[in-house]
């Protein structure tokens, strides 16, 4: 009899500790509804290909942090503290979970700079030294930053007390614009982190629905004639040029605005590996390995933000409306500064390359290639168009420098 | 909403990311234009050269000699190799055979993964 008691009370007691009785509070009900969610995003990047790479690390670190009683990330750890510190290091080191742990990786940002070696490393400046025009065109695209800017503190007046957007959730969510994820993160855990989930979903999920959302807006404001246009080959970059000019670009984008040094110093510093030619196992270790672990640690501590409380709120559905906004404004900006330098340089420039300026490599630069194929199927405007979509990478981690030193 | 802050972002942000992409075009376009005079100067001063501007026609390239087997393509990619090696110029392929393997050796690729793991060290 006693046995059967003690089997019964050993029972109960792991009932009691499970995740059940959990289900029956409002707190475990939004838990659940964002299981739901991740499951749709899990779909969403399998089965749909929406940037799987980070999509499923991120659902599943938004898995894992609503999972009831499991406790493996407290926000509450990266709340400013009463002495004014942005953690609770203490509390994190001695009661932290694998998350929190892995956390500390994007509060310290460490590691979007990492993606950004690794993306350097990947990345050919070639077409951009080649026609340093495209410069332009990548700054152009960075509109959409600024203007969703400008609409998130609207929303946030309009509706003050359910989204009630601040400045510097505006400004986080305008890098949104930017189409570059590590950028976005990047801005978002200093300027908005309740937002940075919300934010991470919407930006990498837009960028995977940049071959839908681009062609329309670039076919309405050009005529058929510029998007025929057939642009002059580019001429062969010297070795001496490439290597100039990751250290050149570093130093001046850091002497100017040296809250994008982080950022754009490792591009340059994969660039330059890449270029040299001379640090082969480097490079391989940055494109691949490296970028691969970063991804993974980047994704699931993301993830791991988007708890019921931050997510499940009227600001994620205004971040999603807004992310659409800046992603249409920042390739309009592109197009028509593109339309412009075609009137300006006498009908030499196809206005197709410019909505590649938003960063999005290299699924921009396709689509402006795909786009101008559509209407002439002997035009190659790909490495014309990487010139501007390398160009705004540069240009949305000058524009995240911006914005951090204005509303930091 | 506060209108000051919105329009100091938003004409400071544009201005701040244009000012600094145009001065990164005009740095690279003036490297550019430096390197292109520095080759010019180097082409000039071959031209220049007496003893250059004296050689003799350069000889006709005999048609290549491509051993039975070996496809246009290729002959066309070995083409390629050697020209992303070389540096795209100044050589000229007149014949492409077969390497004969001997018995007790290793194998063009079993040499190249050698060299490939050990040449790091």
């Amino acid at each position: 009899m006693e046995i059967i008691n003690g089997f019964v009370e050993a029972v109960q007691g792991i009932i009691a500790k499970s995740a059940f009785p959990q289900l029956a509070t409002t707190e475990g009900l939004l838990q659940l509804v964002m299981i739901l969610i991740s499951c749709v995003l899990f779909y969403l990047a399998i089965k749909k290909g929406f940037e799987p790479l980070l999509l499923i690390p991120i659902a599943f670190g938004m898995l894992l942090t609503n999972l009831p009683m499991a406790g493996m990330y407290h926000p509450e750890f990266f709340q400013i503290q009463a002495d004014g510190s942005v953690m609770n290091a203490m509390e994190i080191m001695n009661h932290g979970g694998l998350l929190d742990i892995l956390y500390l990786g994007v509060k310290l940002g460490v590691y979007p700079p990492l993606i950004f070696l690794g993306i350097g490393a990947m990345t050919d400046f070639g077409p951009l030294i080649a026609n340093p025009k495209s410069f332009l065109l990548g700054a152009a695209a960075q509109l959409g930053i600024f203007l969703t800017f400008f609409g998130a503190l609207a929303l946030g007046a309009a509706f003050p007390e359910t989204i009630g957007f601040t400045a510097a959730d505006a400004g986080a969510i305008g890098i949104i614009g930017g189409a570059d994820g590590p950028t976005a993160i990047y801005v978002a855990k200093t300027l908005a982190p309740g937002l940075l989930g919300s934010i991470a979903v919407a930006a990498y999920s837009y960028m995977a629905l940049v071959p839908l959302i681009q062609p329309p807006i670039m076919k309405a404001l050009t005529t058929k004639k510029e998007r025929m246009i057939v642009m002059e080959q580019l001429r062969p970059v010297s070795r001496i040029e490439k290597l100039a000019f990751p250290v050149l670009t570093t130093i001046v984008v850091s002497f100017i605005v040296p809250d994008a040094a982080p950022l754009v110093g490792m591009l340059m510093l994969g660039n330059l590996m890449k270029e040299s030619g001379v640090v082969d196992r480097l490079v391989k270790t940055a494109q691949n390995e490296l970028m691969n672990i970063v991804t993974i640690f980047l994704g699931v501590s993301v993830g791991a933000t988007a708890t019921a409380a931050n997510f499940l709120s009227p600001k994620t559905l205004g971040i999603v409306v807004l992310g659409l906004i800046a992603f249409s404004f920042g390739t309009a900006g592109g197009v028509l500064f593109g339309k412009l330098m075609c009137v300006v340089t006498g009908g030499k420039v196809n206005p197709l390359i410019g909505s590649a300026g938003v960063s999005a490599v290299p699924m921009a630069a396709r689509v402006s290639q795909k786009v101008g194929q559509q209407e002439n199927p002997s035009n190659f405007l790909l490495m014309h168009a990487m010139g501007p979509n390398v160009a705004g990478v540069i240009g949305s981690a000058v524009a995240a420098g911006v914005l951090l030193a204005i509303l930091k | 909403m506060d209108f000051t802050l919105a329009w100091t972002v938003i004409l400071s942000g544009i201005s701040i990311v244009f000012l600094v992409l145009i001065i990164l075009t005009l740095i690279v376009m003036a490297f550019g234009k430096i390197m292109d005079s520095a080759v010019n100067a180097k082409k000039n001063n071959k031209s220049g050269d007496p003893v250059k501007a004296a050689s003799p026609a350069p000889k006709a390239v005999p048609a290549q000699i491509v051993e039975d087997g070996i496809s246009d393509e290729v002959v066309a990619v070995i083409s390629a190799s050697i020209a992303a090696v070389l540096g795209g110029s100044g050589f000229a392929i007149h014949s492409v055979r077969r390497a004969k393997e001997t018995a007790r050796g290793r194998s063009v690729w079993s040499l190249a993964g050698m060299q490939q793991n050990t040449s790091p060290f």
